[in-house]
């Protein structure tokens, strides 16, 4: 794209202060920035809706899918204490029952919003440290499910997924 | 002639090199270290996902990244520096989107950045002929890639569900979901206690990434934009783990008057940061030459096969491709009776998961298994647990399972193998 431009004002201001450029801050220079700036949100935004993700274009849709349900879930262990803690906190484990993060909504009889990833991670961290362990703690791999009530009030619930010894 | 200089922008030029540097450290060790997740798209390019764990491959590249990046900062003008580091930086951060099971758009925002910053200098180079301004006109279009994040991603939420999206439930949920059990965060309990918190600072984030419309078109607010957007990032950190340090670092580079400071302190043409990166660049054809010696090593190791034969354990990250798989000469057959009750085989020819056992033999305490699954073949070594410094993708009574050279089947075939191994394993 050309750019006509008069000798003494041509550069274009971004908005850095303190350069040692009298003159620049001028209509043109301003009108010139804008058409730059312009031209590389547009073109940007144009390449990452059409890719949809591709390094380093994105439309960067992160959480912004609204969820279907007023319940939110996480995967986690309870201790024989009753304590809710993350599966991660554990590096062994000897489970009745398998982890399926397809299977979750099904085996708690109710569709809870989790991010995927994270279903997936910790399902993951369980199976593969699979093991025969001696010395361990007795612990439910569990669901702990919220439900976001109309009146704005949360109550919380535990769904069992499997038994397990872990260490 | 105005009094701009080249290097007036050279504090945001390493500000943003400083982002890209750690994106290519995190990306080269991760990859490195990197076992086959279990979110590995199958369908994902063998090229991505043949780095996964590969060393030998990831490292020369980021050396490559390294100097495209050192080039790059040291001297003001250089595009094609540029779009190196963003090739680099793509082809590792793809490779481990293609290993996660999606992108990690944390990654994304100093590549957009400086795809804007090249954007920018290649249209006053263009557009003016006039290098002394490139950096002005790169400044520009780093700002205005910045502002496209947040606008895009505003987008979106409005796209998916409209002002809905700010009704706070939304955002309570998300913090439920992703705040770790036993965590505790006074005001996440707030944000999740009190809807009309949650309903604020989920209209704060919409207005804040709606916001950075403005945030290349006016210099002044720009700085209150840019507070907000790194408001909005403060908050989302102390009620999830959720953090975006690049996007933060490059809004704190970004939004604020630097150079004024660095003029008053009469700093902003000296450009003292310089000298190391220049040194950096100097010596980038030591760093070539080692780079191109560690390639050689890694395609020619003495005494076994290339990289480009596939013949590494851990080729089966690979696609199937049967223009890709190797020729590999038959290995003779052999029937450890020990190793084979470990696994719950029988003889040679018993079936396992669909698949036809050839061979069981043991090296030490490890047992490497062959098998025959249609057209394709199978190996898998079966490990003390720990033994080696990736994460199997399977782990079962106190031993790990790995796929070994030579696969050629596909990603079910082999993991349906590994899963009946590991039931055969596992404690009754």
């Amino acid at each position: 794209m050309q750019v006509k431009t008069a000798p003494n004002d041509r550069r274009m201001d971004s908005g850095s202060r303190g350069d040692d450029h009298p003159g620049v801050s001028s209509e043109q220079a301003r009108r010139h920035s804008a058409w730059l700036s312009a031209v590389v949100l547009v073109g940007y935004s144009v390449v990452a809706w059409s890719v949809g993700s591709f390094y380093p274009f994105s439309v960067f849709p992160m959480y912004a899918e609204a969820p279907e349900t007023r319940r939110a879930a996480r995967l986690g262990a309870r201790t024989a204490g009753g304590e809710l803690v993350e599966v991660t906190r554990y590096r062994a484990f000897q489970c009745e029952g398998t982890l399926d993060p397809d299977a979750f909504d099904a085996a708690c009889g109710v569709q809870a919003y989790a991010p995927r990833y994270l279903d997936d991670e910790l399902s993951h961290h369980v199976r593969a440290n699979a093991a025969t362990v001696r010395d361990g703690e007795p612990i439910e791999i569990v669901r702990r499910i919220w439900t976001l009530a109309p009146d704005g009030s949360v109550s919380a619930d535990v769904c069992v997924l499997a038994r397990c010894t872990a260490r | 002639m105005s009094g701009v200089r080249s290097g007036a922008r050279w504090h945001l030029r390493l500000a943003l090199a400083a982002v890209l540097l750690f994106d290519l450290i995190f990306l080269s060790v991760t990859l490195s270290v990197d076992a086959p997740g279990p979110r590995a798209l199958a369908q994902a390019p063998a090229v991505l996902r043949a780095l996964v764990g590969r060393p030998e491959l990831v490292v020369p590249l980021g050396l490559l990244g390294l100097i495209a990046l050192a080039r790059f900062a040291a001297r003001p003008g250089r595009a094609g520096a540029g779009l190196g580091v963003i090739a680099v930086i793509g082809v590792l951060c793809e490779a481990r989107a293609a290993n996660n099971g999606g992108p990690e758009r944390f990654l994304f925002a100093a590549g957009t950045v400086l795809a804007g910053w090249i954007a920018g200098l290649v249209f006053v180079r263009a557009a003016e002929g006039d290098r002394d301004a490139e950096e002005i006109g790169a400044e520009t279009g780093a700002v205005a890639a910045l502002a496209a994040i947040y606008v895009n991603a505003a987008l979106q939420k409005l796209g998916a569900a409209g002002l809905g999206w700010a009704d706070g439930d939304d955002l309570r949920m998300l913090v439920l979901a992703q705040r770790p059990l036993g965590a505790s965060s006074a005001i996440a309990d707030l944000v999740i206690e009190h809807r009309w918190i949650a309903l604020g600072l989920a209209a704060f984030t919409e207005l804040a990434q709606l916001s950075a419309l403005a945030y290349p078109f006016h210099p002044r607010a720009r700085v209150v934009i840019g507070t907000m957007l790194l408001a909005f990032h403060t908050g989302v950190w102390m009620v999830t783990p959720i953090l975006f340090p690049q996007s933060m670092a490059l809004l704190v580079a970004f939004s604020y008057p630097w150079g004024a400071l660095l003029s008053r302190r009469g700093m902003l043409h000296e450009q003292p940061g310089l000298i190391l990166v220049r040194r950096l660049d100097r010596g980038a054809l030591v760093i070539g030459a080692i780079c191109a010696l560690l390639a050689g090593l890694a395609l020619s190791p003495p005494g076994r096969s290339t990289i480009l034969s596939l013949s590494h354990t851990d080729e089966g990250h690979r696609r199937d491709a049967p223009a890709e798989r190797p020729r590999r000469e038959p290995e003779p057959a052999s029937f450890d009776a020990t190793a084979a009750s470990t696994l719950g085989i029988e003889r040679l020819g018993a079936s396992l998961a669909g698949c036809t056992v050839t061979s069981v033999a043991a090296r030490g305490e490890e047992i490497a298994l062959r098998l025959a699954c249609g057209d394709g073949e199978l190996g898998v070594e079966v490990v003390e647990a720990g033994s080696r410094p990736h994460a199997a993708p399977r782990s079962a009574g106190g031993r790990d399972l790995f796929y070994a050279s030579g696969a050629t089947v596909s990603p079910a075939e082999r993991d349906a193998v590994l899963a009946e191994l590991a039931r055969r394993l596992a404690p009754p």
